[in-house]
C-alpha cells in the first residue's frame, strides 16, 4: 500500500513541527521564544502549502478512504491556520511576563490545529470524533494552562466535564448512525440512506450528533460552558476557543449534515433552524447583560454561531460557501477583538470592565481604533468584513425560503449593535471614573492586531477575492 | 490593460493617503514628497487618456471590482473625455498644489495630517469624476465634502476655522440632500442609476413617469439642487467665503479649483437629462444671478482671500451660464481655465501671505511689487487672464459662454454676464493696485522680513502661469472647431443649442467683451492707481456690499434661528426625549429585562449547565420519536 | 442472541451515566459516570460490528478506549489541580463564575 503524502502535508508539516518544538523545549538554555517562532514559522508553510493545494484544486482520500482531502477541507485548513497564528502572535507578549516555560502551551496549540484539520478532512464519523477529542482534550489543558489563577483552573474543570459529557452523545450518536446505516463512512452513510427507510436508530443518532457539534460551537441550549470558560481561561486562549475550534466544528457538521444525512434533509432542517433562531436571539440578549467585555465576546461568539448555522439551516451550495465564508471572517474578527482586550492591560492585570474602557479612545488611540474596528466589523457595519459575511449569509437563506429566520437574523444584528457601540460610546465618549495605568503596546500584538485589521478591512472591501474560493471549495 | 490604469490612477492617492496618515508621525518632510508623488502618478495616466486609443475609442468602461452582486452597487468607473479634462484638471493643478504646499507648510507641525487629507480629497475627486453611475458619483461628492471640512478646520484650534468648517458642512448637506432625492427619484423612474442606462432609457422615453410628465424636470432640478450647494451658487453660496479658513492651498484646490466645480461636471455629466428637461434655463439664470451678485460683493471686501472667494463664486455662475444655455463644452472649458488662473491666483495669494506673516488685510499691504517680483507677474498674468484681456485664457472661454448665451436667445443673461465681466476686471486690478503697487501700508516688523517665498513655492507659480496665458489659445482657437470642442464633441456635442441652430460671428463678441475686460482694468487704474482704499465703508452702497448685503445675517434670523428654537422645543423636548427615547429606552429595558433574566439561569454550577442541555435533549428528542 | 437487547443494555448503561453525571457532586464520581457513557457506546459499537459481520466495529473501540484513557489522564490532572486551590472537588461550591 503506498501512501500519497503529498495529500497530507499540511498536517505533516504540523506533526513535524510539533515534534521539532517538543525537541528545543527540552533545552533549558534556549529562549522561551523559539517555540512560538517555531510554531508561528511551521504553520506558516502549512499555510502556504495549504493555499497552494487549494489553487491547484489537489483532492483525493487516503488511509482507505478515512481522509478525504478536497478544497472543502483545504479552504478550512486556511481558516484554522489562520487563526493559529494570530492567536500564537497575541500568545506571545501576553505569556512574556509568566516565568513559566511555554513549551506546552505551543505543543497543545498544534495539536489542537492538527485535530481541527482532522475534523475538517474526516471521511469517516470515527475520523472526525478522533479528531474532536484530539482537539478537545489539548483545548482541556489549555483553558487551564495558568494554573495558578483559580478562575484559569474551574475553566479547565467545567470544559473538561461538559466537553466530555457532550462527547459521550456525540459517540454515542456514531454508534447509533453505525448501527443504522451499517456504515460509517461519510459517502457509504448517504448512499445507506434513503428518504423513506429512516430507522428510529438512524435519527436518535442523527439527533445526538446535533448534541455533540451543539456544544462544541456552543448553540443555545448547549452553550453554557463558554461564557466562564472565556471569562476564565488566559485570553489568548479564549481567542482560540472562540476561532479555530468553532469552524472545525462547523466542518465537520455541515460536511456530516449535507453529506451523509443530505438525504433526510427534511428531518433535521426544523431543529437546526429552531437552534439558529434560539442561539442567536439568546446570545445577543444575555450579551447586552454584561459588564465583564470577555463574556460579552463569549455570548457575541455564541450569537455568531447562530448566524454560521444560518447557513447550514438554508441548506444550499451558497449555504454551504457563505458559512465558510463567514467563518473566516469570523474567525479573523474574533481574534482581533480578544487581543484588543488583552491590549488593555493594566498593573493588576487585564482590564476587562466595560466601564475600564471609558476615555480610552483619546488615551490610547490606537487600542481604541482597534476595537472599535472588531467591534462595527462584528456588529455587521459596512463596509467591514462582517457586513458582506452577514449579507451573504442571509441571502443564502432567503433563496432557500427560510424568510423568518432571516428576520430574526436581521433583528437579531440591531439588537447586536446595541452591546458592540456601547463599548466603543464609552471609549470615545465617556469620561473615565478612574484613572488606570495602562502597559505600554506590546509590539508582536500589535502586528496581530494589524493583520486582524488589514483582513477585516480587505474582506469588507473586496469580498470576492475571498468568497469565490469558498464558492468553488464546497463539496455539493 | 487600461483597467489596472484605472486602478492604478486611482488607487496611489488612495497609497498616499494611508503612508501619510498611518506613518506620518516619522515622515517629517518626507510627507510633502510622497503625497506629491502620489498625485503626480495618476496626472501621467491622465495625460495618456488624452489619446482616445488609450481609451479604446471614444470610452473606456471598466468594472474595478464587484462588491456585491447588486446592480448598481457595483463600483465601475469609465473614461471618457468629459472625465479626462477633469483627470487633467484635478491631478495637474493638484499635483502644483501639493508641490506648493510643501513649502508653504514647511513649519506645520501638522502636515503629515494635511498631506494625508489633501490625499484623501484627491482619491475621492477622482471617484467622483471616474464613477459611471450617479451613486459613486455621490460617494465621492460625500467624500470630498467630508475632505473639505477637515481641511477648512484643519487649525481646529482657531474657532473661526471650525466653525466655518461646520458651516461648510451644514450648507452642503442641504445640497446633498437635494442630490440624494434627485437620485431617488431617477431610481424610481428608471430602476438603475447608471449613466448609460439612465440617458438611454431617457432618450427612447421608456421610463416610468413618477412625477408624470415632469419627472425629468422634478430630477433635474433636484440634482441642480446638489450642485448649487457644492459650487456654491445663490441661495447656498455662503459657505464657501468663510472656507478661507483653511490653509491657503486649499481654497487653490478645492475651494477653487477642484471640488466647486463638481457640480458644473454633474450637470454636463446629465446634459442629456438636462436637454430632454429643459431646465438648463435655471441653472443658466441662477448662474448668471450669481456671478453678478458675488461678483458686486467683491467689490468691497477687503480680506483678499475673500475677494478671491467672491470671484470664484462668481466664475463657478459664468460656467452654469455655460452649461445652462446648453454650450457644455464651453462650460467645461471655462472649468478648464478658471481652475488654472484662479488656482495661480491663490497660491499667489498665499504667497503674499507667507510674505506678510499671514496678513490678509489688504489695507495693510500696498507696494509689494518690488519685494515680490514673481508673485506680482504671475498674480498679473492671473488677473489678466479672469479679466478677459484678449488672447489669455480666459477671454476665451468667457467670450464663448457669453457668444453661447446671446446665440441661444438669452439676451438678458449675455447683458448681466457682459457687465460682471467689467465688475470682475475691476475688482480684480483694484486688487492688483491695492496690493502691490502704491505705497506700502506693512508694518514695520513684518516689513523687516519680507521676502520672496522658497523655488518649491515660486516654480508651481510659474507652472500655473504658463497655462493660464496660452491654454485658452491652444484649445480654444477657432470657436466650435477649436480643439476642446472637437474633444469633447461625442459627451456634450449633441443639442448644443436649442436656440438657433446657426451660429453667429464670433468676432464682433471677442472685441466687445475685450472692451469691457480693458475698460474695467483702466476704471481701477484711475481710481486705485495712487489712492489709498478708505479704512471704513461710509456710503450706504459701499457698506451694504462692504456687509455682503447682509445675508449672513438674515439666514440666521430667518432660518437658523427659527428652526434651532423649533428644534429644540418640539423636536428635542417633545418628541426626542418625551416620545422617542421613552419608546427606546421602553424597548431596552424590556431587552434588557430578559438578557438579565436568562442571564440569571447561568449559576456557575456545572451540574445546571448539564441539567439545561438535558433538558434540551429530552425536548429535541421527544419531538423526533413522538411527535415528527 | 438478537441484537436489541446489547442495545437496551448499552442504552441502560448511557442513561444511568448521564443521570450520574446528572446527580452526583464529586467531581471525580461523574468523570467516572462520563466513562460509562463513553463504554455504553463501546458496547454498541461491538455488538453493531458483530451484527454487521464488520471487523470496524470493534477497531473503533480500540480508538475509543485510547481517548478515554487519554481524556482520564488530562481530567485527574485538572481536578487535582482545582483541588489545590479549593481543597474540594465538590462541583457545586466551584462556581466563582456566573451570569
Amino acid at each position: 500500500m503506498t501512501i500519497n503524502w503529498q495529500l497530507l502535508m499540511p498536517e505533516l508539516i504540523i506533526i513535524l513541527t510539533f515534534i521539532l518544538v517538543a525537541i528545543f523545549d527540552l533545552f533549558n538554555s534556549i529562549q522561551k521564544t523559539v517555540a512560538a517562532w517555531l510554531t508561528i514559522v511551521g504553520c506558516a508553510i502549512a499555510l502556504y502549502v495549504s493555499i497552494d493545494m487549494l489553487q491547484v484544486g489537489m483532492e483525493g482520500t487516503e488511509f482507505s478512504n478515512m481522509i478525504q482531502v478536497d478544497k472543502y477541507s483545504l479552504f478550512f485548513n486556511v481558516i484554522f491556520l489562520v487563526s493559529t497564528i494570530l492567536v500564537v502572535l497575541i500568545s506571545m507578549n501576553y505569556l512574556g511576563r509568566t516565568d513559566r516555560r511555554q513549551g506546552e502551551y505551543y505543543l497543545l496549540i498544534l495539536l489542537a490545529t492538527l485535530g481541527m484539520m482532522l475534523m475538517a478532512s474526516g471521511n469517516e464519523l470515527i475520523v472526525v470524533f478522533l479528531g474532536l477529542e484530539l482537539m478537545s482534550l489539548s483545548l482541556y489543558v489549555l483553558a487551564g494552562y495558568f494554573q495558578r489563577s483559580m478562575a484559569s483552573s474551574e475553566a479547565g474543570m467545567k470544559y473538561l466535564l461538559l466537553g466530555a459529557f457532550a462527547s459521550g452523545f456525540f459517540l454515542y450518536g456514531i454508534a447509533l448512525i453505525y448501527g443504522g446505516a451499517g456504515t460509517t463512512s461519510i459517502p457509504k452513510i448517504a448512499s445507506a440512506i434513503t428518504v423513506n427507510a429512516t430507522s428510529p436508530l438512524l435519527l436518535s443518532g442523527m439527533f445526538l450528533l446535533v448534541v455533540g457539534f451543539g456544544f462544541k460551537v456552543a448553540l443555545v441550549p448547549f452553550h453554557q460552558w463558554a461564557p466562564d470558560v472565556y471569562e476564565g481561561a488566559p485570553t489568548s486562549i479564549a481567542a482560540f476557543i472562540s476561532a479555530g475550534p468553532k469552524a472545525a466544528g462547523f466542518a465537520a457538521f455541515l460536511r456530516i449534515f449535507l453529506e451523509a444525512l443530505q438525504n433526510i434533509q427534511s428531518e433535521w432542517i426544523v431543529v437546526v433552524t429552531i437552534l439558529a433562531a434560539l442561539t442567536m436571539t439568546v446570545g445577543n440578549l444575555v450579551a447586552i447583560a454584561q459588564r465583564n467585555i470577555k463574556r460579552m465576546l463569549a455570548y457575541s461568539s455564541i450569537a455568531h454561531a447562530g448566524y454560521v448555522l444560518v447557513g447550514l439551516a438554508a441548506a444550499n451550495k451558497d449555504g454551504i460557501s457563505s458559512a465558510m465564508f463567514y467563518l473566516l471572517i469570523y474567525c479573523i474578527m474574533n481574534i482581533g477583538a480578544f487581543g484588543a482586550v488583552i491590549l488593555a492591560r493594566t498593573e493588576d492585570g487585564e482590564s476587562l470592565m466595560i466601564s475600564d474602557y471609558a476615555g480610552l479612545g483619546f488615551k490610547k488611540p490606537l487600542l481604541a481604533l482597534f476595537m472599535t474596528l472588531m467591534l462595527l466589523s462584528l456588529a455587521g457595519f459596512p463596509p467591514t468584513a462582517g457586513f458582506v459575511g452577514k449579507f451573504y449569509i442571509f441571502r443564502s437563506a432567503v433563496e432557500s425560503g427560510q424568510i423568518w429566520l432571516v428576520i430574526i437574523g436581521a433583528i437579531n444584528t440591531a439588537i447586536s449593535a446595541f452591546y458592540y457601540l456601547r463599548v466603543v460610546v464609552a471609549m470615545y465618549m465617556r469620561e473615565p471614573e478612574e484613572e488606570l495605568d495602562f502597559h505600554p503596546y506590546p509590539s508582536l500584538l500589535i502586528v496581530a492586531l494589524t493583520l486582524a485589521a488589514i483582513g477585516v478591512v480587505l474582506i469588507g472591501i473586496l469580498p470576492s477575492y475571498f468568497l469565490s474560493p469558498a464558492q468553488i471549495s464546497t463539496f455539493l | 490593460m487600461s483597467k489596472d490604469l484605472i486602478t492604478l490612477l486611482l488607487i496611489s492617492p488612495l497609497i498616499g493617503f494611508l503612508i501619510n496618515g498611518l506613518f506620518g508621525k516619522w515622515l517629517k518632510n518626507v510627507s510633502g514628497w510622497i503625497a506629491s508623488l502620489a498625485v503626480l502618478i495618476p496626472f501621467i495616466i491622465s495625460a495618456f487618456f488624452v489619446f482616445p486609443a488609450v481609451r479604446g475609442g471614444g470610452e473606456l468602461k471598466a468594472m474595478l471590482y464587484e462588491w456585491i452582486p447588486i446592480e448598481s452597487l457595483n463600483i465601475g468607473f469609465h473614461v471618457d473625455a468629459l472625465t479626462t479634462v477633469m483627470l487633467l484638471v484635478i491631478t495637474g493643478v493638484g499635483f502644483l498644489i501639493h508641490i506648493y504646499s510643501i513649502g508653504y507648510m514647511s513649519h506645520d507641525s501638522g502636515r503629515a495630517r494635511y498631506f494625508a487629507y489633501l490625499n484623501l480629497f484627491v482619491f475621492a475627486m477622482l471617484i467622483l469624476v471616474l464613477g459611471n453611475n450617479y451613486l459613486m458619483m455621490f460617494i465621492g461628492w460625500e467624500g470630498v465634502g467630508l475632505c473639505s471640512y477637515l481641511l477648512i478646520g484643519f487649525w481646529f484650534d482657531r474657532k473661526s476655522a471650525t466653525d466655518a468648517g461646520k458651516k461648510a458642512f451644514i450648507v452642503n448637506r442641504i445640497g446633498d440632500f437635494g442630490f440624494l432625492l434627485g437620485m431617488f427619484t431617477l431610481f424610481a423612474a428608471f430602476g438603475t442609476l447608471n449613466f448609460d442606462q439612465v440617458f438611454g432609457l431617457a432618450e427612447t422615453n421608456t421610463y416610468e413617469q413618477v412625477f408624470g410628465a415632469s419627472t425629468l424636470i422634478v430630477a433635474t432640478l433636484l440634482l441642480f439642487i446638489g450642485a448649487v450647494g457644492k459650487s456654491a451658487q445663490i441661495p447656498l453660496y455662503v459657505w464657501l467665503p468663510d472656507a478661507m479658513e483653511g490653509p491657503t492651498p486649499v481654497s487653490a484646490l478645492i475651494h477653487a479649483a477642484t471640488m466647486v466645480t463638481a457640480g458644473v461636471y454633474m450637470v454636463a455629466r446629465s446634459s442629456i437629462l438636462f436637454n430632454l428637461a429643459h431646465t438648463g434655463v435655471v441653472v443658466a439664470w441662477i448662474g448668471v444671478l450669481t456671478a453678478l451678485f458675488a461678483a458686486t460683493m467683491a467689490l468691497a471686501a477687503n480680506d483678499i482671500k475673500r475677494v478671491l472667494a467672491y470671484s470664484t463664486v462668481s466664475q463657478l455662475g459664468y460656467m452654469f451660464v455655460g452649461v445652462g444655455v446648453g454650450a457644455y463644452a464651453s462650460g467645461i472649458f471655462h472649468l478648464m481655465t478658471h481652475a488654472f488662473f484662479k488656482g495661480l491666483m491663490f497660491l499667489t495669494a498665499g504667497s503674499v501671505m507667507h510674505a506678510l506673516s499671514d496678513e490678509l488685510d489688504m489695507r495693510k499691504m500696498g507696494g509689494l511689487r518690488s519685494k515680490l517680483p514673481i508673485t506680482y507677474w504671475t498674480f498679473l498674468i492671473g488677473a489678466l487672464a479672469i479679466a478677459g484681456f484678449p488672447l489669455l485664457s480666459g477671454f476665451w472661454s468667457k467670450d464663448e459662454i457669453l457668444h453661447n448665451a446671446w446665440d441661444s436667445g438669452h439676451q438678458i443673461i449675455f447683458g448681466i454676464g457682459l457687465l460682471t465681466a467689467f465688475l470682475t476686471a475691476f475688482y480684480m486690478f483694484r486688487l492688483i493696485f491695492v496690493v502691490f503697487h502704491g505705497e506700502s501700508r506693512v508694518d514695520s516688523e513684518v516689513e523687516s522680513h519680507l521676502h520672496e517665498s522658497p523655488p518649491v513655492m515660486w516654480i508651481p507659480l510659474v507652472l500655473l502661469a504658463i497655462p493660464s496665458l496660452i491654454i485658452g489659445a491652444i484649445v480654444g482657437w477657432g470657436g466650435e472647431h477649436s480643439a476642446i470642442h472637437n474633444f469633447l464633441k461625442g459627451v456634450t456635442g449633441f443639442v448644443a443649442h436649442h436656440g438657433k441652430a446657426e451660429h453667429s460671428n464670433p468676432v464682433p463678441f471677442m472685441i466687445i467683451s475685450s472692451i469691457v475686460g480693458i475698460a474695467g482694468i483702466l476704471v481701477a487704474w484711475f481710481i486705485y492707481r495712487s489712492k489709498t482704499p478708505v479704512s471704513e465703508p461710509t456710503n450706504p452702497l459701499h457698506k451694504l456690499l462692504a456687509n455682503k448685503y447682509y445675508v449672513d445675517e438674515i439666514y440666521n434670523a430667518v432660518i437658523v434661528q427659527p428652526i434651532r428654537g423649533v428644534s429644540h422645543y418640539l423636536f428635542w423636548k417633545i418628541m426626542d426625549v418625551g416620545i422617542i427615547d421613552g419608546l427606546v429606552n421602553l424597548t431596552a429595558f424590556i431587552i434588557r429585562g430578559i438578557g438579565g433574566s436568562i442571564r440569571r439561569l447561568q449559576t456557575g454550577v456545572v451540574q445546571a449547565y448539564v441539567v439545561s442541555m438535558v433538558i434540551g435533549i429530552i425536548i429535541f428528542l421527544g419531538y423526533y420519536l413522538f411527535i415528527r | 442472541m438478537a441484537l436489541q437487547y446489547y442495545l437496551i443494555l448499552s442504552a441502560l448503561l448511557f442513561t444511568i451515566g448521564v443521570i450520574g453525571v446528572l446527580i452526583r457532586r464529586n467531581a471525580i464520581i461523574i468523570f467516572m459516570c462520563i466513562e460509562l457513557m463513553l463504554n455504553a457506546a463501546n458496547l454498541a459499537f461491538v455488538a453493531i460490528g458483530r451484527e454487521l459481520g464488520d471487523a470496524s466495529g470493534q477497531i473503533f473501540v480500540f480508538f475509543v478506549m485510547t481517548v478515554a484513557a487519554a481524556e482520564v489522564a488530562i481530567g485527574l490532572a485538572i481536578i487535582v489541580s482545582v483541588f489545590r486551590h479549593r481543597e474540594t472537588i465538590n462541583i457545586d461550591e466551584i462556581n466563582t463564575m456566573k451570569g
